[in-house]
């Protein structure tokens, strides 16, 4: 459960910068609650999404997620702006974050008493006086785990990944930006960091663009992040690969950037025709399956499963077609077999944890009754406290 | 395993965790994240005061688009829940919002104690008594509000 905490988060922001948590909440996505993703704006009342999430809620429900008014996909347009707000905001995120924790703790050492004041002069302190206070300081709420872990770069892992950077370069070509605002936001995290050996300040130098993997946590070069995710999401290995290894003399004498060069456009030859939304109830199942192989995406399961990927299919694809920096056909056909995967996975799990008689609630209390217990005493003090807000 | 829901999920803990609403807890389970166990207080000045009710949410992959099924695992005397613990409320139905959270859900639940919607009983005695008989109403509920110390 540790590794919930480690979600970068509104609540990051001490008391006293409400306003700045505002603001974060509201570059969030109102469905996801992550920073918007190719931000959309409905036309009719304003309210802005990822594109991926109010396309998905648009397939269910034309309706607006936020304010329920009448809602198509014609009715949503780019919001281009917000989009290079949030990018320059998680640019400074950490910076000014890193700063506050730092004022904090000398204005508490110099004057207990001034405790939540920060001066507007040790807000403008050096990097280099932020970052010591942030390595002397690791427990910093604002950037626990993460910054702690960037300052002392795992030598050995890192070689592993410029390694898989190059396997990469060579199982896939795929110029995935999705994580490229991820890296700028990281940046400023790496620049803080005091690094004391020479040999970390080298790995630094040729992997400024890495950013940490959501789901293995390992540092990954940016550019890399999706092919990397796409495996580490589906289980399979991410490192030591047989092609990595083979590929290592040539990364250190070859930039791999040169590398990438070399390596013809595949991703440019690979795409898939435009689809269309469907009325599923006109089409028989193998007019249907017929469709779904002309698209390209895979034509197996019954009728109900077809649509269902057909239909997520069309969300994946239009918000693809949406972004500023869209990915290659074939990432889409990853992320739409991973969505499948995982919907196909928990069909099990929730079948196994049906409460549905009063004797299994039953059971299921007394099993938890100390998780319980635990939260009545939560609720309490939650009561008693006095509001912030 | 990281799927949106899942990423989600942890989001909507922790902002249960750091922005705690009155009388709420939750917290998903040790060993399963889709399945949550949650605490509401009695609202204050309402017959259910002092109550202590557990609930259980089962969430699916398809959360947010779908709402979780949740279900009161206390006995709870209430026009609006149903014997087994179900629900009868609009935003876990027709009402739904994607952009609802776990701590959206169970202010509204919370809020449900505080005013019951006798136009759509679940439960028909509560529903009946709180119309006709207030009195035997608020002891009714007084009672499930003891047993649920327990």
């Amino acid at each position: 459960m540790d590794a919930f905490i480690d979600l970068e988060d509104p609540s990051d922001w001490p008391r006293g910068f409400e306003h700045l948590r505002e603001l974060e909440k509201l570059l969030r996505c109102p469905v996801c609650k992550e920073y918007l993703e190719t931000p959309m704006v409905v036309s009719g009342c304003g309210h802005t999404f990822c594109s991926l999430c109010v396309r998905r809620c648009i397939a269910q429900e034309t309706k607006c997620p936020s304010c329920r008014a009448q809602t198509a996909e014609g009715d949503l347009y780019p919001n281009r702006l917000i989009e290079s707000i949030m990018r320059e905001f998680r640019n400074g995120r950490l910076q000014l974050l890193s700063a506050i924790h730092a004022a904090a703790k000398s204005d508490s050492l110099n004057n207990p008493r001034k405790k939540q004041r920060v001066s507007q002069g040790s807000l403008q302190k050096d990097a280099q006086s932020v970052a010591s206070t942030l390595s002397a300081d690791t427990a910093c709420s604002g950037s626990n785990n993460e910054s702690a872990n960037s300052g002392v770069v795992d030598l050995s892992s890192s070689d592993i990944e410029k390694i898989a950077d190059t396997a990469m370069a060579e199982e896939d070509n795929d110029s995935d930006s999705d994580f490229v605002a991820n890296a700028q936001r990281k940046r400023p995290r790496e620049n803080l960091t005091t690094c004391t050996s020479e040999k970390i300040a080298k790995d630094e130098e040729t992997s400024s663009n890495s950013v940490s993997c959501p789901n293995c946590r390992t540092n990954i070069r940016s550019n890399r992040i999706n092919w990397h995710l796409d495996r580490c999401l589906a289980g399979l290995p991410c490192e030591n690969t047989p092609a990595a290894v083979v590929s290592v003399s040539s990364t250190k004498s070859q930039p791999t950037a040169a590398k990438l060069q070399l390596l013809p456009p595949r991703a440019a030859q690979f795409a898939l025709p435009r689809p269309t939304k469907l009325a599923y109830s006109l089409l028989s199942e193998s007019k249907l399956r017929r469709t779904l192989r002309e698209l390209g995406i895979p034509s197996k399961g019954d009728k109900h499963q077809m649509q269902m990927r057909h239909t997520e299919w069309v969300n994946i694809f239009m918000a693809n077609a949406d972004s500023e920096t869209p990915v290659s056909h074939r990432v889409l056909l990853r992320r739409l077999s991973a969505w499948e995967d995982a919907l196909s996975r928990q069909s099990e799990t929730v079948k196994a944890v049906a409460l549905s008689t009063p004797e299994d609630i039953a059971q299921h209390a007394s099993k938890y009754a100390d998780s319980f217990a635990e939260l009545v005493a939560q609720a309490g003090s939650s009561r008693s406290r006095p509001s912030f807000k | 395993m990281s799927t949106p829901c899942r990423r989600r999920l942890m989001r909507d803990f922790k902002r249960l965790q750091s922005d705690p609403p009155d009388g709420i807890s939750g917290a998903p389970c040790p060993d399963n994240i889709m399945l949550w166990n949650a605490v509401i207080f009695g609202p204050d000045d309402t017959p259910f005061e002092d109550g202590t009710f557990k609930l259980v949410l089962n969430f699916d992959e398809t959360y947010p688009n779908k709402p979780p099924t949740v279900r009161f695992a206390s006995k709870i005397f209430h026009p609006n829940v149903y014997a087994n613990g179900e629900l009868c409320l609009d935003i876990l139905q027709n009402r739904w919002s994607p952009t609802y959270d776990v701590a959206a859900i169970l202010t509204s639940i919370q809020s449900l104690l505080h005013d019951p919607n006798p136009n759509s009983p679940a439960n028909a005695e509560a529903a009946n008594l709180y119309r006709e008989n207030r009195k035997e109403y608020i002891r009714r509920v007084r009672e499930t509000v003891e047993e649920s110390w327990e």
